[in-house]
Formats: structure tokens, C-alpha cells, sequence
């Protein structure tokens, strides 16, 4: 009797210090973060999510089948286990007791209703070409499921780790129809309470999270703010906790600043202008040309981005350690020979065209940087302002002569190009058709052998910058402050938000 | 005598720009970026490395043009209409102030954004908001010096004699309402230059690259930190002409409408 209260004395002492361990590195649990992002969502639908503003929400509404950590490593989310066979079986098991945010039973039967509705070509998602070659879904057991694949298809499960991977509620989906992209049910660590479209997005958490013991913060406020100065000063005067996209201009600042953190990485994705190829003037192959050569992109990168961040030539970014060439620097600038070109198209009079960019002070910058630098090379340039949530629409719709089209990167280069530059792929927004492009591009995702996809990868790339349908000028670092008391805070390469293992300091 | 020397000065801005502007206000120096005020550069230069001297000197046209045509143009509108309605009365009059009303009844500055909006964001949309919306000011302006001239007796003189209404209107009464139409207008000019000023904050009125006070002010709040001298000049100006713009109004109207004084 006496030894076994000795042993349960042992045990309660030894678990107080285990506990008092424990939240010593914890963070406390509670409280608000207002977060300043740079738009509103377009949809709360991961299946129909195609532009780089839902990443501020995508990762605290939904839980993705596996996860990525920041340093790109695949690791289980909804998923606990897997196992691939021979290169096209990959069999899953789901974690037990899993529900979405409305109570609804997340099974085997529920992914293969979400896969499903990816894949139908009806819903018109953009993660059907993502998803790549799926041959089938088998449901094998309450929690099991097979995904069998027709070719090898290399991306897949990093695929598996973003949008494609996200799982909505069945239930939701049926119960709201097309007015489930403004509900927003998912499993993810915050659930959606209130959206004022414009004003702020109201998230509170969610107790049934898979990570018991997160997400910590009670509730999390999303406020649009399309002007990066306006979010910085808001996160200076304390009315947010964190910011997206801080401005370049003000890192050195932000530094010496006290009680401000910032986090700055090597991001994954490109900042580009798309040319629209199906109309005039850049229906013409020189005239695109001439714009590339027309200007200096390393005035872009000392002047507007303050030398944070590359100097991109094509999609694939430093961070793709794997693929990235240094090398790669097909366009000099050079003012005589933007215009040789433009009298070899036969435009020696000069070419005018409209500039798409939004009204954030820093594409409002490099636009007129662009105008400047190709009015010495003949061009005419006139800047159209629009608004961020407009974007999209006037991409997708072709309603442009040249349009900013920024992608915010993915940690495979299928990612990065296929929806890109295949023809008629749903982000190849400057309707480019090259047949070698395609063919690389489809060819790279079924090989498994990562020096021949580097080698595919970087031929592509140097077809693409040389037909110009895209001028890349970029690659951007991920800048994001917090206040001092946000703890925990992982920064991601393409600046996602991942919130449940963040709190704040009491 | 103040305010006839501060607008002069925007005034001669404006009219001899090319001469009196050091640098080419367009041209960028990505060698002298955020520039503090000094020997090459009197005022400092901006974010792309623009002279800010001769932006400010440039966009004293944009000002300038926005008050003339703006302002102008609904007092030429809104004095027509004030003259036909208070002079024939009746449905006319109904009818044409109650337009006039509606469009007095929304706050100027919702109503302006609201226009360039929809009609897209340049300089010439802006003027056409401003002066759509400065319009009934000049017409209730117009009328009520109409009715309190009407039943004078010159007027009744010439409507004895036959003389026809187009006559009497253009002859008798608008030279005796002009004066306060005119200190009006004048003082709607400050307001005009406020409102182009926002306008172009808010990204509707004048396009870049082209300088304008207001967008100048837009920019420099994102380099306050950096380059506070951005912000000063363009406030500076706007300041200044929106005052001088003012006090010439008060001046006219001590001159022209004495008893009103």
C-alpha cells in the first residue's frame, strides 16, 4: 500500500514538472489576432480557389490531407499514414474520431466525395489538372481509401499538401450549393463565423481540431487592405497583430524598430506581366521581345523591392534549389535593341498598349518604371488601375493588352508551370501555345528521376522566356510582420498562413 | 490683396511650367531616389527619383485646369439653369430645381467619387464629377438673385415695352446677378482643387505618370518614414493655393456685393 502511494506521489510530482515543462514552451492559450492581408478571398471554395489571396485563409479553414512543413518536407494532416506501391498505388489511412467544423463525419467516404467533385469536370476546378492523372478513388474501409493514378505523375503528394488535398464538408457542399463559396466548411484549426466581403472575414477556433491541445488563439480577424503603407501603420499603431506583404521600403526600418518582429524569406513564387498573345500589339513575337529588352529589371529590384528578393528571368525561383540555374539570364537591357525589334515587326512608328496593375502603391511603381524605360524604346504605354478583387476577372477574361499575373509558388516546378504555360491551362492567362512547352511540361510530370525533370524543367523555361508571352521581372522575398507578443509564427516560402501553433504572449 | 498674390503665383505656375520647372518632372533618376532637399534638387526628389520642385510647379496645372473647366463649367450649367427657373417660374422652375435637389441632396464628395467611378478614372472624368456636382450650387445661386431682381422695376419697364424674355434675361438681369456668382465661383475653386486633390489620393483623377498634388500626397505616405519631404511640398501647395483661392473669394466680395459685406 505504502509503495504504491509512493508511486503515484512519483508520478504526480513528475507530471507537475512535465506540465510546468510544457508551458513554459507553449504558448498561452486565448485571445484575438487581427491579421492585415492584401485582399479579400475570391471564394471560400478550395476546389475553386485560383488566386494567391486565399493563401491567407486556405490553411486556417482547411486541413489538408498531408501537410508541408516551412522547409518543404511532406508530413500526415488529415491523413495518419501512407503507402505507395510500385508508382501509381498510393493507399491512405485517415486519423480516427476526425469531423468538419459542422459536425459532419470525416471518413473515407467523405475524401472520395471531395476528390470527386475536384475531378468533375462540371465544377470547373482548377485542382483537376492539378491533381494530375487519377485513375480512381477507392473507398476500403471507414478510414481507408485508394487513390489509383493512370501514369507516375511526380507531384502528386505535394499536391496532396495544398489546395488539392483540402477537404470541405459534403454535407455543406450539398445543404449551400454555389453559396458555399462564401461559408467556407472545412476541418481546419479556425472555423468561419461571419464574412463582411471588404471588411473582415471572422474566424473563431475550433474545438474539434485534430491537434488537441490547438490551436491556441480564440479567434482570428482578417482585414482587407489592398495599400501595403495603410497595413504597415496599422500594424505600428497596434490595431493588428499580424501583416502580409510589408513593404520593402520600410525592412530596414522595421529592423531597428522595437516591438515589431519581421520575417523574411526566399519566397517560391514569380512576379510577372502577362502579354496577351491573342490580340494586338503582342500577338506579334517581337514586340514582346522588345518590351523584355526595353527594360532594366535590376532598377526593379534596388528601386521598388530594396534589394530584397532576385531578379527573376523565368518561374523557377532560388528556392527550388533543385532546378534553379543562376546562369539563366536570356534578356540584357538594351534600349536599341528593343527598337531594331520593334522596326523588325514593322512598328517602327511605335506600339501603344494599356498596363493592367492593381491600385497597390508598388505595382502602381513598376508600372511607371515600365512605362518610362519603354517609352525610350518606342512604346506607349498607358497605366489601368483596378481593384485587387477585380484581378482575377480580367485575367481569366483576357480583358488586357499586358496585366501584372503574380503566382505565389508552389514547392514542386510542375506547381509553378504546368497551369501556367501548358496550352489552355487554367492559369495561362496570356492564352501562350507552344507545343515544346506543353510536351516538356507533360513529360516532366510523369518522370520520377529528378535529374531528367531538372533538365525538362529548365529547357521550358528557356522556351518560354524566349517567346515572351510572360516578362518576368522577380522573384520576391515573403515579408511579414508581427507585434512583439505573436509567438510562434512560421513563415512559409509562399507566405501562406499556418496559425495553429501560434499565440500570444500574455 | 494677399490672395490676388498667391494665386497669381499658382496661376504663373501653371502657365509657364516648361520654363520655370528645372528638370523634366517625369523623367526618373534611379541613381537619386528619396533625395533630401539640396543643391541639385531645391525640393528633394521622390520615390523614382523626380525632381519634386517640378512636379509641384507641373501640377499646378492639374489644379489649375481642374478649377477652370470645373468650375466653369457648372457655373456656366447651373446659372442657365438658375436664370430659366426663377425668372419663368411655374413647372419649369419644379422641375428644374428639383433636379437640382436630388443632386445637392448627396454629400459632394460620395456624389464626385461616385461619377469618376463609372465613368473611369482619368482627368477629364474627374472635372466632368466636380462639375456636376458644383451645379446646383450655382443654380439655386442664380435663382434666388433672379427672383430678387424680377419684380424690379426696370425689369417690368421692359416687359412693358415688349421687349422678349431672351432679351431681358441677357440684358438686364445677368449683369446684375454676376457678382455673386462670381465670389461663389472662387471660392468653389478652392473646393475644386481640394476635391481634384482627393480625387487623385483615391487614384480616380489624374493618371500617373503626370503630377498632381493630391496623387504626390498618396505616394509620400508610404515613404514618411524615409522621405518626409514628399509629403510637405505637395500639402504645402495645396495649402497655399486653396487659401490664396479663398481669400481672393472673401476680397471679391467685399468688392463686388457690398452689402453683403
Amino acid at each position: 500500500m505504502r509503495r504504491l502511494v509512493i508511486l503515484v506521489l512519483a508520478v504526480a510530482v513528475g507530471s507537475f514538472g512535465a506540465i510546468g515543462g510544457a508551458q513554459a514552451q507553449a504558448p498561452s492559450r486565448g485571445g484575438i489576432v487581427n491579421i492585415g492581408v492584401v485582399s479579400d478571398p475570391v471564394t471560400l471554395d478550395p476546389a475553386k480557389m485560383g488566386s494567391f489571396f486565399e493563401l491567407s485563409v486556405q490553411y486556417l479553414i482547411y486541413e489538408p490531407l498531408l501537410r508541408i512543413t516551412p522547409d518543404l518536407k511532406i508530413e500526415p494532416g488529415l491523413v495518419e499514414k501512407w503507402q505507395v506501391s510500385g508508382d501509381k498505388v498510393y493507399d491512405f489511412t485517415l486519423r480516427s474520431g476526425l469531423t468538419f467544423h459542422d459536425g459532419t463525419p470525416l471518413d473515407a467516404a467523405a475524401v472520395k466525395s471531395n476528390l470527386d467533385r475536384m475531378l468533375n469536370p462540371e465544377t470547373g476546378s482548377p485542382r483537376r489538372s492539378e491533381l494530375g492523372p487519377i485513375e480512381s478513388v477507392q473507398v476500403r474501409g471507414p478510414l481507408a481509401f485508394r487513390i489509383v493514378l493512370s501514369r507516375p505523375y511526380a507531384p502528386f503528394l505535394s499536391v496532396l499538401t495544398n489546395r488539392g488535398g483540402m477537404m470541405v464538408s459534403p454535407t455543406a457542399v450539398k445543404n449551400f450549393g454555389p453559396d458555399f463559396a462564401s461559408k467556407g466548411v472545412g476541418a481546419g484549426p479556425f472555423k468561419v463565423v461571419r464574412w463582411v466581403k471588404n471588411s473582415e472575414l471572422v474566424l473563431d477556433r475550433f474545438d474539434g481540431y485534430w491537434r488537441k491541445d490547438q490551436p491556441y488563439l480564440d479567434h482570428i480577424v482578417l482585414k482587407p487592405m489592398s495599400d501595403e503603407t495603410v497595413r504597415l501603420t496599422n500594424l505600428k499603431s497596434g490595431t493588428l497583430q499580424l501583416v502580409d506583404a510589408v513593404p520593402p521600403q520600410n525592412v530596414a526600418e522595421l529592423k531597428k524598430l522595437g516591438g515589431l518582429r519581421l520575417y523574411e524569406q526566399s519566397g517560391l513564387g514569380f512576379n510577372d506581366i502577362a502579354l496577351n498573345v491573342s490580340k494586338p500589339p503582342f500577338d506579334n513575337g517581337k514586340v514582346r521581345q522588345a518590351l523584355w529588352y526595353a527594360f532594366d529589371p535590376g532598377v526593379i529590384q534596388r528601386v521598388v523591392f530594396f534589394d530584397t528578393g532576385t531578379v527573376a528571368y523565368g518561374p523557377i525561383p532560388p528556392a527550388m534549389r533543385w532546378v534553379y540555374d543562376e546562369k539563366f539570364k536570356p534578356y540584357q537591357h538594351d534600349a536599341q535593341k528593343a527598337k531594331t525589334l520593334l522596326t523588325e515587326a514593322g512598328q517602327q512608328g511605335g506600339v501603344a498598349f494599356t498596363i493592367t496593375v492593381t491600385n497597390s502603391p508598388i505595382q502602381v511603381k513598376i508600372a511607371q518604371i515600365l512605362q518610362a524605360a519603354a517609352a525610350e524604346a518606342g512604346f506607349r504605354v498607358t497605366i489601368r488601375q483596378i481593384d485587387t478583387t477585380g484581378l482575377l476577372a480580367v485575367l481569366q477574361a483576357g480583358d488586357f493588352d499586358a496585366c501584372w499575373a503574380p503566382w505565389s509558388g508552389r514547392p514542386d516546378p510542375d506547381g509553378n508551370m504546368f497551369n501556367y504555360f501548358t496550352i489552355g491551362g487554367p492559369n495561362n492567362f496570356a492564352r501562350y501555345k507552344s507545343e515544346p512547352v506543353d510536351e516538356q511540361l507533360k513529360k516532366a510530370r510523369v518522370t520520377l528521376d529528378q535529374t531528367e525533370r531538372a533538365k525538362l524543367y529548365r529547357e521550358a523555361q528557356a522556351q518560354i522566356a524566349a517567346d515572351a508571352a510572360f516578362v518576368f521581372f522577380h522573384h520576391d522575398a515573403i515579408l511579414q510582420a508581427s507585434t512583439e507578443n505573436l509567438v510562434g509564427y512560421p513563415q512559409y516560402p509562399d507566405g501562406a498562413f499556418h496559425l495553429e501553433g501560434v499565440g500570444l504572449k500574455k | 490683396m494677399i490672395g490676388v498674390g498667391v494665386v497669381g503665383v499658382v496661376i504663373l505656375m501653371a502657365i509657364f511650367a516648361s520654363l520655370l520647372s528645372p528638370y523634366d518632372p517625369n523623367k526618373p533618376d534611379y541613381a537619386a531616389t528619396l533625395a533630401a532637399p539640396g543643391r541639385t534638387h531645391w525640393v528633394g526628389t521622390d520615390e523614382l527619383g523626380r525632381d519634386i520642385l517640378s512636379r509641384i510647379i507641373w501640377g499646378a496645372r492639374a489644379s489649375l485646369l481642374v478649377g477652370i473647366i470645373s468650375v466653369g463649367g457648372a457655373l456656366l450649367a447651373g446659372s442657365l439653369i438658375g436664370l430659366v427657373a426663377g425668372y419663368l417660374g411655374g413647372i419649369a422652375d419644379s422641375v428644374l430645381m428639383r433636379t437640382m435637389d436630388v443632386i445637392f441632396a448627396f454629400p459632394s464628395i460620395l456624389l464626385a467619387l461616385a461619377i469618376t467611378a463609372t465613368l473611369g478614372p482619368s482627368l477629364a472624368n474627374a472635372m466632368i464629377a466636380i462639375a456636376i456636382v458644383y451645379v446646383p450650387v450655382f443654380a439655386r445661386l442664380a435663382r434666388g438673385q433672379v427672383l430678387l431682381i424680377r419684380e424690379l422695376a426696370y425689369i417690368e419697364a421692359g416687359r412693358a415695352l415688349g421687349k422678349r424674355v431672351r432679351a431681358i434675361l441677357m440684358h438686364d438681369v445677368v449683369p446684375n446677378i454676376m457678382g455673386p456668382l462670381v465670389i461663389q465661383g472662387s471660392l468653389l475653386f478652392a473646393s475644386a482643387i481640394i476635391t481634384e486633390s482627393y480625387l487623385s489620393f483615391l487614384g480616380l483623377g489624374i493618371q500617373p505618370p503626370a503630377p498632381s498634388w493630391g496623387s504626390m500626397l498618396k505616394t509620400a505616405i508610404g515613404y514618411l518614414g524615409q522621405a518626409p519631404w514628399m509629403a510637405w511640398f505637395p500639402g504645402l501647395a495645396i495649402f497655399c493655393a486653396v487659401l490664396g483661392f479663398n481669400v481672393l473669394g472673401d476680397g471679391l466680395r467685399d468688392i463686388l456685393d457690398p452689402r453683403k459685406g
